[in-house]
């Protein structure tokens, strides 16, 4: 008995050499749940007939039937095809979002930062008061003065998106900037480009990603309300929201219309938010501001 | 010298230096106002410099009554000059003419469309608020050997329910809703707002907004906050597990939540835009998006400037409520929220 225990106690702990990550159940699920819409996405792309192809003669039929796994809308598209076609452009906003609100928020909260007195000062005001706007609204104005495609969506949702990421990358920074090897690096006399790309960017190369990780998601959400309320993108182009919209329509009819597409936003953002969420748990300790 | 009875007592309050608070309150105060007018601003001439006018039909009016129409509403004068009668008008409390719906004004149309959308608004923050914090700190509550712990499967689930809250867009719940409730099951009314009855489908689709935030923050805080040693300690001296956890543990678990309602109101708005949508409920949200696709000014600068306003009083409510519940923060320089 007592022997079991000492085996068990002295067996090496960090066994297999995986990133501590994967041990954040949330984070594994996660990932787990976005790759299975990956997966889903692809066979309706790969193996589904394509989504422009029309067939009046075969509107409306139910699931598992006559090559369309998911049966097809009212104007006879494969509706698995289009739920893979309207992802596509539901990710492209959030990935694009986030990549825009980061090339924004990382050089404000590198600013703020490094800078530090006046200029931090009037940017983090500036961050208060884009919090304290409506922001759904000036997405909704923003939208009518540029546009209703995927760049000037991603464009709009950035504008009031930013400061998310901009506050992260912020915290982050002046944490650094209390280690030791960067005092020690400032008494060298070291420029702001070392600075830069010896220290930031190997340092806070996660931050960004969990900058990303917070934005898709809200991205996806704003972008899919957006489309539901009949602002967002523009008919050739179709996404989730869209198409949960079109389906809004049809609900007595064939309420799967509207169940596939909205369950399709769930899963996307529950796989996001939990990575998201397990990020931050592992970057920063605690739960960043909602 | 301190002895382990006063650390067991709770904290006296700092002495309440009123000077430092008032100035800093009316600092916030100053600020609300000017953000105020750098939003009426921007709004101001991002629409005037759309393309199209509000009186752009597609049949062309003739001259003289396009003339006539765009002199009653002042709009063949420079920009500036509109913006400086729309301010003056804004100083005595007056939103101007509506555009489109003609011989109303935007006052009217904005009091008229508020109602439904803050009793929707205020229910659901409501009814979001008080169930969510019941989610949240039962599972700690329920009774385990371990003194600071909670129930882990019930924590666990809770969790789960509160990602998958927030995962969750408004405008679906409310279809979701629609569907079972009113179309299937016929226990509801689907659409309007008439009665108390019809708001319990908007209402309850609008509350996952505040239940999912409620949730996953005061669970957070709950968790941290019992790590702290002075929660040991007092479970040490043997304070009751429910005595600990509802006094101390919550209670100190709340405050970071209480920073949340600014935030929070600003994510009900961006949800009620759809469930008014879908309810078709004439509130804000809805003569907001048909003001914006008629081009009628006014009207979206008058719900603009009433959300932003609401928001900015709530924050700064909120922050004034932080100062007066906790006493760290009490003349402290600065924003708390």
């Amino acid at each position: 008995m007592s022997t079991v225990i000492s085996t068990t106690e002295s067996m090496p702990t960090s066994s297999p050499p995986c990133h501590p990550l994967w041990q954040d159940g949330r984070f594994c699920w996660g990932v787990a749940i976005l790759a299975v819409m990956g997966g889903f996405m692809v066979v309706g792309r790969v193996f589904m007939p394509p989504p422009q192809v029309m067939d009046p003669n075969t509107p409306l039929l139910g699931l598992g039937l006559a090559g369309h796994g998911l049966g097809t809308d009212d104007l006879g598209r494969d509706v698995w095809a289009r739920l893979a076609l309207g992802g596509e452009i539901s990710l492209l906003v959030g990935l694009g979002t986030a990549i825009t609100s980061i090339g924004i928020g990382g050089v404000v909260g590198l600013l703020a930062a490094r800078m530090g007195g006046w200029v931090d000062t009037v940017l983090v005001r500036a961050m208060d008061v884009l919090y304290s706007l409506p922001g759904l609204m000036l997405v909704v104005l923003m939208t009518v003065f540029l546009g209703r495609g995927v760049g000037s969506l991603v464009l709009a949702i950035a504008l009031f998106s930013w400061p998310d990421a901009a506050r992260v990358v912020r915290a982050s920074t002046l944490q650094l900037q209390q280690e030791e090897f960067m005092e020690a690096y400032r008494a060298l006399g070291g420029g702001v480009w070392g600075w830069l790309w010896r220290y930031v960017w190997p340092n806070l190369a996660g931050v960004f990603i969990l900058a990303a990780a917070i934005t898709i998601p809200r991205a996806i959400l704003t972008e899919s309300t957006l489309s539901f309320i009949g602002l967002g993108v523009e008919p050739p182009l179709s996404s989730w929201g869209t198409l949960a919209s079109e389906g809004w329509a049809m609900v007595r009819l064939a309420p799967r219309l509207m169940l596939l597409p909205t369950a399709c936003i769930v899963m996307a953002m529950v796989g996001f938010n939990m990575v998201s969420e397990a990020l931050t748990d592992h970057f920063q300790g605690t739960m960043s501001r909602g | 010298m301190v002895t382990f009875s006063d650390a067991l007592r709770p904290l006296r309050p700092l002495p309440y230096n009123t000077t430092m608070d008032a100035r800093i309150i009316l600092k916030q105060l100053l600020a609300g106002v000017l953000t105020l007018w750098v939003v009426v601003t921007a709004t101001f001439f991002l629409l005037r410099l759309l393309p199209g006018g509000p009186f752009d039909a597609e049949k062309r009016l003739p001259p003289a009554i396009q003339q006539q129409i765009e002199a009653k509403y002042h709009l063949n004068e420079p920009v500036w000059q509109q913006y400086g009668r729309y301010m003056g008008g804004l100083l005595h409390g007056d939103l101007g003419p509506s555009y489109k719906y003609l011989s109303r004004s935007v006052n009217d149309m904005v009091a008229q469309a508020a109602g439904p959308s803050f009793v929707i608004g205020g229910g659901a923050l409501l009814l979001g608020c008080l169930v969510g914090l019941v989610v949240a700190i039962v599972p700690r509550w329920w009774h385990t050997s371990d003194f600071s712990a909670g129930h882990a499967g019930l924590e666990r689930s809770t969790h789960l329910l509160g990602v998958l809250a927030l995962s969750t867009p408004s405008f679906i719940v409310a279809g979701v809703l629609v569907l079972v409730g009113a179309l299937w099951l016929h226990w509801f009314p689907a659409a309007r707002l008439s009665s108390a009855h019809h708001a319990v489908l908007p209402i309850v689709s609008l509350a996952l907004v505040p239940f999912a935030y409620t949730v996953l923050w005061v669970r957070n805080a709950m968790a941290t906050v019992a790590k702290q040693p002075y929660i040991h300690t007092k479970a040490a001296f043997g304070l009751a597990h429910g005595q600990l956890v509802l006094a101390h543990i919550a209670r100190n678990a709340l405050l970071p939540w209480v920073a949340l309602l600014g935030p929070l109101a600003a994510a009900l708005l961006t949800g009620s835009f759809a469930v008014e949508f879908i309810f078709a409920i004439p509130g804000l949200g809805k003569y907001f998006i048909t003001a914006v696709t008629d081009r009628d000014y006014p009207l979206v600068m008058g719900i603009t400037l009433l959300y932003s306003t609401l928001l900015i009083t709530l924050n700064t409510v909120t922050d004034i409520a932080l100062r007066w519940l906790d006493p760290r923060l009490r003349g402290a320089a600065g924003e708390v929220a």
